[in-house]
């Protein structure tokens, strides 16, 4: 059924983009006018004439120079590019996709506004610059407004220094008031959506550009943590004092108002038009980085955030240049806008075509339910799990199989590969090894049904997802793979609020969900999602759903979060983690309360007609994110084609 | 007053208030037997969707005084009620500081001016095609051909709109296939917007169109057969009247009356907007407003969209009722 569907909205969008190819051609209405253009040219010469003379006998040699007249025709053939004005204005604009649909609040441009992400429509990417820029490729914080963070001995005080000459589109500079004045009003007005906590953080100003905070407590990971190191699409965004201490509720203030040249922000662009549906920005050619000697200023001279419906229209768009740039296309839309436009690419030429989403996606279990609070019946469950066929069937192959819950970013990397995976061989795909464990716990294969069975009770498992359609299509193929192993496993689709309740209230068996989310530069946010701290008393919901969603609160449980505890007390990079991350892997892969199953690729699809010099393998400057604040990197490398 | 009697408009008009009662009372009580709570799983969506809240206990905790759920139900539901009736139906969920009221106000005039537009055009093609097929003396390859335009109507909204779409934007590129008007202009009374909006509207106006007319033709043509046979069409053509009069003045005249009933129910409608036609057109009405708030829970626009489809409906029955008299002199509420 499942297949079936897959292949009818394939076949759908197939439909939808051949029709784009049956189009008129999407190349450039230019002409080329061959004229031949007769110029006359008149040139007055002064020429030196030698004649021979015979002057009464005798021979001689008389020099004279005259001036003559020269007149030329010369014929000229030129060749005049012809251009349409809209395709002038089209060389000139930048286009960019919606991600998730388009913002039913257009006129918004609250950073903290709790409606919203902000990321959908270029507020974070074009007018809104950050701090730092965390380069996920690099495995750097890169300075963007400030200059830089750096801690005392003994991390209990971070000073930040702010980058001379920057300042507001409005003109006013931008120094340390405005960094003060923010945390403040994060600090005192809790309706605000704040994705960084600066709850209990001491904030002082010291000079105009410099400003130290003081977390509650020595923190070596303060600056991973406030600052965007958490896997975050937001960050922390300083907002002009001068225009927000003058608004009453922070919360209902727009930041919206075009005859007052808002919303006033830092970055190389200022708001054109807001309408349903676009969003179009213009270059601010007086761009504080330009006199700071900071960048150049970005090549489009107009950036537009436009919205073209289903994935159909918005994959038909790409193909006829219509985008420079889609976000997240399934895998089969992506592959047929390769076929019809060779200029269309993403992140690498081969599957995945993306790189890892900062989510895994994993099989988690609720540790408290029987019986799969046995660490070797969860153990049955992963030998019984085919990774490489939910890779072909959910994703098309465009995904990789995971053996841990943290992406495959570099500065991760290096971590996960400590882990011994012949002792803790999550990858090995043995359904007669998930046989014999279950017999070994008392549980026989009813040959009539094909289950197994003990004390008369059949082997059940209920996995829940949200409704989304990869992670459903994932699950799908998970639950096939479950009841070919024995269990009668069943899928139960819920709605985003009802499967966030139940979650957070416990109220599951199993989920496929990524409650490890966090760690991008740094694995400890990760790794802290297991601590046991955030266990609650059975019937207390857990505070977010990062927060050890499973329940796992054993012996091992325990031991592993001590070390956590410990890790979380070294800076990053520490030489010291190594082994106590080593350490901690090993009661966890014991326990294996989430079972690792994909490396979630995440396709932005790029188009090189308008636009070259995108973020890809074999250019990595930076991630192939559009939705975060790592776009303004993409934004001043992107060249115009020629 | 043509057959009408106060008793039985102000009974009429009790029902009206009856039902909006009813009807808001109903979309007050669904979401609050949806497992999960709203805001939390708005704040949630955040999460989900890769946008960490580092203040989501305090902002939930919040957030719900705000939007007042932190009340007793019984509260709840009069400030509910006070509010709705006020037409005032506060924040929305998803777009907050948006009003509920103001993002309807936004999308309402662009459903209406479509709607209401392709409505009228598929009320009188289809009733003209109904009428037709039942007549007799209607040729026999016209009889043949009409019901090829009917075929429309089997095909799913959502197929139609791909099609149309296929035809008249990429193949032959005529027409727009996406949006309420042209990138770059802005909403405003002048001469380019009013051609952009035009033209965006055309091919979701013939999807509608497309897909609805069959069923009007299908009712025509069975209240003309019904018709065709009644007392006074004999009696037209027995005078000898012109087949033109009878079919116009006789048949189409008396068969038209529950078509009228059933186009006002169609015309109240208008305010929910035709959610596939919208969302495959990404046309900026209230359909596609809907199917948003649907998306993200957010309850409090469903249920301020809901509250005028609910207004509509039951304003379009009223009027109707109240002006059935003038439209068939033969229906009276006055007694004898």
């Amino acid at each position: 059924m499942l297949k079936k569907l897959t292949l009818l909205l394939v076949v759908f969008a197939v439909l939808a983009l051949l029709a784009a190819q049956c189009g008129p051609a999407p190349t450039p209405e230019t002409v080329t006018v061959v004229e031949t253009v007769v110029v006359e040219k008149e040139v007055e010469k002064e020429v030196k004439v030698v004649e021979t003379v015979e002057v009464e006998g005798e021979v001689k040699e008389v020099e004279k120079v005259v001036t003559v007249e020269v007149e030329k025709e010369v014929v000229v053939t030129v060749e005049v590019e012809k251009v349409d004005p809209a395709e002038l204005e089209r060389r000139k604009t930048l286009i960019i996709d919606f991600e998730g649909g388009k913002p039913a609040d257009p006129e918004n441009f609250n950073p903290y506004k709790a409606s919203g992400r902000g990321n959908q429509f270029g507020m974070v990417q074009v007018l809104a610059e950050p701090l730092f820029i965390v380069n996920l490729i690099t495995g750097e914080f890169e300075p963007w407004l400030a200059e830089s963070l750096t801690p005392n001995d003994d991390f209990s005080v971070w000073t930040l220094k702010l980058r001379d000459g920057v300042k507001w589109s409005d003109g006013e500079a931008f120094n340390a008031d405005d960094v003060v004045f923010t945390i403040d009003m994060l600090q005192n007005t809790p309706d605000l959506s704040s994705p960084l906590d600066f709850k209990d953080v001491g904030v002082k100003k010291v000079d105009d550009l410099t400003v130290e905070l003081t977390p509650p407590s020595p923190d070596p990971r303060f600056q991973l943590t406030r600052f965007g190191g958490t896997g975050d699409v937001r960050t922390f965004y300083v907002v002009p004092e001068h225009i927000w201490k003058d608004q009453d509720d922070p919360v209902t203030f727009t930041n919206y108002d075009p005859a007052k040249g808002w919303p006033v922000f830092t970055g190389p662009y200022k708001v054109e038009s807001v309408s349903d549906g676009n969003f179009t920005y213009t270059r601010d050619d007086n761009w504080w980085g330009i006199a700071a000697g900071f960048q150049d200023l970005p090549a489009p001279e107009k950036i537009v955030w436009t919205f073209y419906g289903t994935e159909e229209t918005r994959a038909a768009a790409m193909a006829k240049n219509d985008l420079d740039q889609m976000a997240l296309p399934s895998p089969a839309a992506f592959e047929t806008m390769r076929t019809l436009n060779d200029k269309v690419h993403a992140w690498s030429n081969d599957p995945p075509f993306g790189l890892p989403d900062i989510c895994t996606r994993n099989l988690e279990f609720n540790t408290a339910v029987s019986p799969w609070d046995d660490p070797e019946m969860r153990w049955a469950v992963d030998h019984a799990i085919d990774r490489a066929q939910i890779v072909d069937i959910a994703y098309s192959g465009m995904a990789a199989p995971s053996l841990n819950f943290m992406p495959n970013f570099p500065a991760l990397k290096r971590y996960v590969d400590l882990i011994d995976f012949d002792k803790y061989p999550v990858e090995q795909y043995d359904p007669e090894l998930t046989k014999s464990t279950f017999e070994g716990k008392g549980w026989t294969l009813n040959p009539d049904t094909g289950y197994f069975e003990k004390d008369g009770q059949e082997l059940t498992m209920t996995v829940t997802n949200f409704d989304d359609t990869i992670i459903t299509a994932l699950n799908g193929v998970l639950i096939e793979q479950l009841q070919a192993a024995g269990i009668n496993a069943t899928q139960d689709i819920q709605t985003v609020p009802n499967f966030i309740d139940n979650v957070l209230n416990g109220n599951f068996e199993q989920i496929i969900f990524f409650g490890t989310c966090g760690s991008t530069l740094d694995p400890w946010t990760s790794l802290d999602s297991f601590s046991t701290r955030h266990i609650t008393p059975p019937g207390e919901p857990i505070a977010g759903f990062y927060n050890n969603a499973w329940r796992w609160n054993t012996d091992n449980a325990q031991k592993y979060s001590e070390l956590v505890a410990e890790i979380g007390q070294l800076q990053p990079g520490d030489p010291k983690m190594d082994q106590l991350f080593v350490e901690a892997m090993d009661y966890l892969y014991q326990d294996l309360p989430s079972v690792p199953l994909v490396q979630n690729p995440i396709i932005w699809a790029v188009n090189d007609t308008y636009w070259t010099n995108w973020p890809t393998e074999d250019n990595p400057y930076i991630e192939p994110e559009m939705t975060g604040n790592g776009f303004h990197i993409t934004l001043h490398n992107l060249k115009a084609a020629e | 007053m043509g057959g009408l009697t106060k008793a039985y408009v102000l009974k009429r008009i009790g029902m009206f208030f009856l039902t909006i009662w009813l009807g808001t009372t109903i979309i007050f009580i669904i979401p609050r037997l949806a497992p999960g709570d709203p805001v939390e799983g708005m704040i949630g969506q955040m999460g989900i969707t890769g946008a960490n809240i580092a203040n989501a206990d305090e902002l939930i905790a919040s957030w719900r005084q705000r939007f007042g759920l932190d009340q007793p139900l019984y509260i709840q539901y009069l400030r509910y009620l006070y509010n709705t009736f006020t037409f005032n139906n506060g924040y929305s969920l998803s777009a907050f500081p948006a009003q509920v009221d103001d993002l309807i106000q936004r999308s309402m005039p662009w459903t209406v001016a479509l709607l209401t537009v392709a409505t009228a055009i598929s009320f009188m093609v289809g009733n003209a095609i109904g009428a037709v097929l039942a007549w007799r003396g209607t040729a026999r390859p016209v009889r043949a051909l009409l019901p090829v335009s009917l075929a429309f109507t089997s095909i799913p909204a959502f197929m139609l709109g791909i099609l149309l779409i296929y035809i008249f934007s990429y193949t032959l590129n005529w027409l727009p296939y996406a949006g309420g008007h042209d990138r770059g202009l802005l909403p405003g009374w002048d001469w380019d917007f009013i051609v952009s909006v035009i033209k965006h509207a055309i091919l979701p106006g013939l999807a509608v169109v497309l897909v609805t007319m069959g069923s009007w033709a299908l009712g025509m043509r069975g209240m003309m057969i019904t018709t065709d046979g009644e007392d006074y069409m004999i009696l037209a053509e027995a005078k000898g009247l012109k087949p033109r009069r009878v079919f116009w003045s006789y048949g189409v005249r008396n068969a038209i009356l529950p078509q009228v009933t059933a186009l006002g129910v169609a015309l109240g409608s208008i305010a929910g907007g035709f959610v596939i036609v919208e969302l495959i057109f990404t046309y900026p009405g209230i359909g596609y407003l809907l199917y948003q708030a649907i998306l993200t829970s957010d309850y409090t626009l469903i249920q301020g969209v809901v509250f005028y489809v609910i207004v509509g409906v039951a304003l379009a029955v009223l009027i109707l009722d109240l002006t059935y008299p003038l439209l068939d002199p033969r229906i009276t509420y006055q007694k004898g």
